[in-house]
């Protein structure tokens, strides 16, 4: 399809403003009127395809009036993140604690399948940090009471569920931060402050505040638990074979 | 046949009662809910709330946000708790509304309500069914706030028409109300009228919500076996309930002229209440003319859209526990190769001075956390926190101090590096003096427009002059 470079320039003006979630189409006119441009006018819409694919994006319209277009990072991107672009951190147990923790906070806001397929547009339950953590606990505690701990002095082949049992709730002191309270906090406010999570005061805990998931964060979930069941079942695969094989 | 009947209703009671339950507990565990700050729940009652609560909703579900929002909804509770309770504070009167709307989004269980009840088979056999059911749900609304909307099992709850389609039940409220405008029983008639009101408005969300279905995914919709009957249905019930409230509100209208006291603000009340109704009917109007284009639209836009992931995994069996049985470290190098799963995407960032200046200068980075017993890296070097060491700082507070009134960032760095100054303290010593820059403070910068001469430090020169 031939674009004109006015539906070029105004592609590479929506896919501008998907960059960042906090950019609302009800505040940004002119977001507001690109997404209309890209549901009606089909140069736009390819252009912005074309445009957000050599960046290695994709654009989803899922209930974009209201939240915006929703971009998808691919692999290779300018924009792909890493973890060190979250927290540069040279422990290992922490780096361990915070991979797992996405896990975790995933699983609390979308606890089935159910709740994972329901309309983009529903918030979903609130988060609270303390609830968060509690949550952590109780999963790996009942893991752990019907898994069998394996005994290693290696951090990085200790379990997950062994891994965060050993790290502390809360810290004995306010700069500490390694437990879970203070992970937990960590990944949810940088979840917030990327424009991911919506955040309120929280009437039931006063200088606290709860969080609620965005569309966005449905979507990534969506494809991370899609990615990540395949590469555990492949993992399972692998330990027995290994186990079999003496 | 007579038995049909017999198992179809009794097999649809059981199904609607389960709406009641989540209501019922409420008021029946609210001993277990004051939480660590030991609110007394004694004094109110929980299920009334809950009924404020969803009263409030549907009526702000009519409204162009199509919901409530938090602020909405304590503004509504805080009378009846207030009245119930005068020791009641607006700090309780937020906590104990937290509760309930928390309660009826099921946040314990963080999903939709799922009550079991029995369902007899037509061959007599009995087995558990579940009636999964939604209260609450929020939303996020166009300007950012977090709005509550209600369910249609919520909204048929509230108005005690389990069980009975909108068009019945509008028609039944019909009859009631002609029944007690008959007998100018007015208080009675306002009352139905504003039930009426709400089943508009709850009609109104319903066309709204299968018109929605076609935003989400075409595909999934059967436009011409089930929306167009929808539409043409709802074009009919349209017309006529536009119909009724007209003859309502001449009605009423009529009454208010020779009407006094308390019957004429009640039939006032009225007529506003089907003014409301009537403007709700014309906005369905509006929504249904434009359905079929909508359809044409999004058939175009949605056949070229990319999909977003369908949910076919569960995040806590496939994803959490598995992760949790793994080695952590095996886990790890998973993630690490595909943070973009886990992450929002980054915008990398040209290095910026105000940034520089704040990172280095002004917010010096927190402390180490302190060594903790149980870690097993102790005793691993760790890297210094800090930029810039005390001796460089010190230094370059010097250098800074020693130069005449008027002076170039050329001259601070040759000077300094004359007196044998450290990279790093040269490094601060620019940075301050650019951080002057921009200010109307103790020294004047300005940029006289050559390049800085100095082979380290790249960029413009800047002249400084102190002022006195």
């Amino acid at each position: 399809m031939n674009c004109s470079s006015e539906e070029i320039y105004r592609a590479a003006l929506l896919v501008g403003y998907a960059l960042s979630p906090k950019n609302r189409p009800s505040v940004i006119t002119e977001y507001a009127e690109l997404i209309k441009e890209y549901r009606t006018i089909a140069g736009v819409r390819e252009a912005a395809s074309k445009i957000a694919g050599g960046l290695k994006l994709e654009l989803i319209d899922d209930g974009a009036e209201i939240h915006g277009i929703i971009v998808r990072v691919n692999p290779g991107s300018l924009f792909t993140p890493t973890l060190q672009d979250f927290r540069g951190t040279r422990s290992v147990e922490e780096r361990i604690g915070y991979g797992l923790l996405f896990f975790v906070i995933a699983a609390y806001v979308y606890p089935t399948r159910e709740a994972l397929a329901e309309d983009a547009s529903s918030l979903g339950p609130r988060i609270r940090i303390s609830e968060l953590v509690e949550f952590a606990r109780r999963t790996c505690e009942a893991l752990q009471s019907t898994v069998p701990t394996e005994d290693t002095t290696q951090v990085h082949l200790v379990r997950g569920f062994d891994h965060l049992l050993s790290l502390r709730e809360t810290g004995k002191s306010d700069r500490e931060q390694k437990n879970l309270n203070y992970m937990l906090r960590f990944l949810v406010q940088d979840l917030y402050t990327a424009g991911v999570f919506l955040r309120e005061a929280d009437p039931l805990k006063a200088g606290d505040y709860i969080y609620f998931a965005r569309p966005h964060y449905r979507i990534q979930v969506r494809t991370m638990v899609r990615e990540a069941s395949a590469f555990m079942q492949k993992a399972f695969d692998q330990a027995q074979e290994i186990r079999r094989a003496g | 046949m007579q038995d049909l009947y017999r198992r179809e209703t009794l097999n649809s009671r059981a199904r609607n009662l389960a709406v009641f339950r989540p209501f019922f507990s409420l008021e029946a565990f609210k001993n277990q809910r004051g939480g660590k700050e030991l609110v007394d729940l004694a004094p109110y009652d929980l299920q009334r709330l809950g009924m404020v609560v969803l009263d409030k909703i549907i009526l702000e579900m009519g409204s162009l946000a199509q919901g409530a929002t938090y602020a909405q909804i304590l503004d509504a509770t805080k009378p009846m708790l207030f009245a119930a309770n005068p020791a009641c504070t607006d700090h309780i009167a937020d906590f104990v509304t937290t509760i309930v709307v928390e309660h009826l989004c099921n946040e314990q269980q963080r999903t939709v309500f799922v009550i079991s009840y029995q369902f007899e088979k037509e061959d007599g056999v009995i087995e558990w069914r579940e009636n999964r059911f939604k209260i609450l749900d929020p939303h996020e609304s166009a300007s950012g706030d977090t709005i509550y909307d209600a369910s249609t099992q919520a909204v048929n709850f509230f108005l005690a028409s389990l069980d009975t389609d909108l068009e019945a039940e509008q028609a039944a409220r019909d009859a009631a109300y002609k029944h007690y405008m008959k007998r100018g029983r007015f208080e009675d008639a306002a009352i139905v009228a504003e039930e009426q009101r709400k089943l508009t408005i709850q009609y109104r969300t319903k066309i709204r919500r299968a018109l929605s279905a076609l935003e989400r995914n075409i595909f999934d919709v059967d436009y011409v076996g089930a929306v167009m009957p929808t539409i043409t249905a709802a074009s009919e019930h349209m017309a006529e309930r536009l119909q009724i409230d007209g003859e309502h509100i001449a009605d009423v209208e009529h009454r208010l002229e020779s009407a006094s006291g308390d019957s004429s603000q009640h039939l006032a009340n009225m007529r506003e209440i089907f003014r409301n109704a009537k403007a709700h009917n014309i906005g369905l109007f509006s929504d249904i003319m434009g359905a079929h284009d909508k359809f044409r639209t999004e058939q175009t836009r949605q056949k070229f859209r990319p999909q977003s992931s369908q949910a076919v995994f569960d995040p806590h069996n496939d994803a959490l526990i598995p992760a949790l049985k793994l080695p952590g470290g095996l886990v790890l190098d998973w993630i690490t190769e595909r943070a973009h799963l886990f992450l929002p995407l980054r915008m990398a960032k040209p290095p910026d001075f105000a940034d520089l200046v704040n990172e280095h200068l002004l917010q010096q980075p927190p402390p180490p956390p302190e060594a903790e017993d149980t870690d097993s890296e102790r005793g691993e070097p760790q890297p210094s926190h800090a930029r810039f060491s005390e001796a460089d700082i010190e230094a370059a507070a010097v250098l800074l101090q020693t130069m005449p009134t008027e002076f170039s960032l050329g001259a601070v760095l040759a000077l300094g590096r004359n007196a044998g100054l450290t990279e790093n303290s040269l490094h601060h010593a620019a940075l301050k003096t650019m951080q002057w820059f921009g200010e109307d403070g103790d020294v004047r910068v300005w940029p006289p427009g050559v390049p800085l001469s100095d082979p380290s430090f790249i960029g413009d020169d800047l002249n400084l002059t102190r002022r006195s």
